[in-house]
């Protein structure tokens, strides 16, 4: 249990760097973009 | 010992690929049934009682000269078998393990019979001829929610237990077993209806794709911007949250090199929250629901978290909403169906954790640890691959291909074998049902000092992913029905 409150509270914050945006960015991009296209598959060929 | 570890071939070393070999033991044994052998038909079948002495039978009429509590007695020999050779070659502690097993089986089987007493498991529909006028309406997978709430107890007051019990404390290696099997019943009912079948495949895939796209980069902007917490935690915490609970916390923890102890901490939080949810869901599915049966198992498949309580709370949604939608609307779906979509959901999302897990390491080593030079290979897809998906859709394309290959009274026979086999699929979701209580210790939550992690996991599941997992599924799965019986 000491080596996992040691675990938790031991790294320093740092803010969001560039490459992470860019993976929340792109994944979130992507979803919104696909849900469109998906739903409008799922409804109109299957 | 850890040279006997490296020379055990990777087949027989994991409870992953053990959950393959049993499911397909079992369900081949079942379909011997085509072959004129009925080898499994001894197993214990769970009925509706009002008399305690007709609680069990063997699950087929060939055994009927058994009494119900010898059928019980054989098909706990056969597991406890099965599972200590399987425990036995692993390098587990096979003693530890039977002596376990053994209080865990009476257990849950018991829990699972005081689930089928009338009193508590009849529908409205079935009082007239059960004569009498009230039940819990839990349908037989109440035995399920005993089980879990019998797991719970002795999991957060009885720690002496839990102990002597942990070695045999596998619900992830039962459910897995469960669906490997549950992919035979599954390629059953897709024979009967093959255009509805594809829909569920195809949908279910969307539905996820959908899921981690949006579920992830939300939880980890949240935990990152919001909670301060640092990408080595912010990245489980997300696949934990928004994936498939532990297996997608421990692969994320792996990709991205973290310390051991982070996804340790965060699976435990998937768990007890996984119980949570299992406890509501269903029931909020069944009320509101009922009219749109396919969405609510794409909404289990969706919002519960590790694949014991997902499959749990399809199984038990499944039920309530068949019962209601007899009593309220008059129509009689068949059983399974949305069991079969929260597995489909489910089971695309342990394939889609390899990717993202994949994707992640690459990320991780480029671009946010810069470990240059560090090579990732496409077999550490291979690694992070849960094999039991391999049990399961091997057993779905083989029933499809006998099915529309073999005549119809061969067809008819392996329909008798794949559905005794399926008895065990029940005795592993109720042995999960209860394990997954069993691990559940509420208070351990508070003692690790893991409130900010809970408190990003509460404002994130009960915030949005809950509800964004509905909307996907009801995007993609609305007005759709499973087939009515008959």
């Amino acid at each position: 249990m000491d080596e996992k409150k040691t675990a938790l509270h031991e790294d320093e914050w740092f803010d969001l760097m560039p490459v992470e945006k860019r993976l929340i960015g792109y994944s979130l991009g992507l979803g919104v973009g696909l849900l469109v296209i998906l739903v409008w598959v799922s409804h109109t060929m299957m | 010992m850890p040279e006997t570890i490296k020379k055990r071939s990777p087949y027989f070393s994991t409870e992953d690929w053990w959950a393959v070999w049993i499911g397909l033991l079992i369900v081949f044994l079942g379909m011997l049934k085509m072959g004129g052998a009925d080898l499994v038909g001894w197993a214990v079948k769970t009925n509706m009682w009002a008399d305690l002495s007709k609680a069990l039978s063997p699950v087929s009429a060939v055994y009927k000269g058994l009494s119900g509590f010898t059928s019980l007695i054989l098909t706990y020999v056969f597991l406890t078998a099965i599972l200590s050779i399987a425990v036995a070659i692993m390098g587990g502690k096979v003693g530890r393990f039977i002596a376990g097993f053994t209080v865990i089986f009476g257990i849950t089987y018991a829990c699972w019979m005081v689930g089928n007493y009338i009193h508590v498991a009849a529908t409205p529909d079935q009082y007239a001829k059960l004569k009498i006028d009230w039940s819990l309406r839990l349908t037989g997978e109440g035995g399920f929610v005993i089980a879990l709430l019998a797991g719970l107890a002795i999991g957060n007051f009885w720690p002496g237990m839990v102990d002597f019990l942990k070695d045999a404390t596998k619900p992830e290696w039962f459910v897995k077993t469960a669906i490997v099997i549950l992919g035979a019943k599954v390629g059953l009912n897709a024979l009967q209806s093959t255009g509805l079948a594809a829909q569920v495949v195809f949908r279910g895939l969307c539905a996820i794709v959908e899921a981690y796209l949006i579920y992830w980069p939300i939880v980890y902007f949240i935990a990152r911007r919001y909670f301060k917490f640092t990408p080595e935690w912010a990245a489980p915490l997300a696949s934990g949250i928004s994936i498939c609970g532990v297996s997608a916390a421990i692969a994320t923890g792996g990709a991205i090199k973290a310390r051991p102890v982070v996804p340790v901490i965060v699976s435990s939080l998937v768990v007890i929250f996984a119980v949570v949810e299992l406890l509501i869901l269903p029931f909020a599915a069944q009320t509101w629901l009922f009219r749109e049966p396919m969405v609510a198992g794409a909404w289990m498949g969706l919002a519960v978290k590790t694949d014991g309580a997902a499959a749990a709370s399809g199984a038990v949604a499944d039920a309530l909403i068949r019962a209601k939608a007899f009593s309220d609307l008059g129509v009689k779906w068949q059983e399974g169906w949305m069991l079969m979509t929260t597995t489909t959901v489910k089971v695309f999302i342990d394939i889609f954790i390899a990717i993202w897990a994949f994707i992640l390491a690459i990320i991780w080593a480029f671009k946010i640890e810069n470990r240059k030079g560090e090579k990732i290979s496409t077999g550490d897809i291979w690694l992070r691959f849960p094999k039991f998906v391999l049990g399961y859709a091997a057993l779905f394309l083989l029933i499809i291909l006998i099915g529309v290959t073999a005549g119809k009274d061969t067809v008819k026979l392996m329909n008798i074998g794949v559905n005794q086999a399926d008895t065990f699929r029940g005795i592993f979701f109720a042995l999960t049902f209860f394990t997954i209580g069993l691990m559940s210790n509420f208070k351990r939550l508070w003692e690790e000092g893991m409130g900010r992690l809970a408190v990003v996991y509460l404002v994130c599941l009960f915030g949005f992913i809950i509800w964004v997992g509905l909307l996907i599924s009801w995007l993609f799965f609305h007005g759709i029905t499973p087939p009515l019986v008959g």
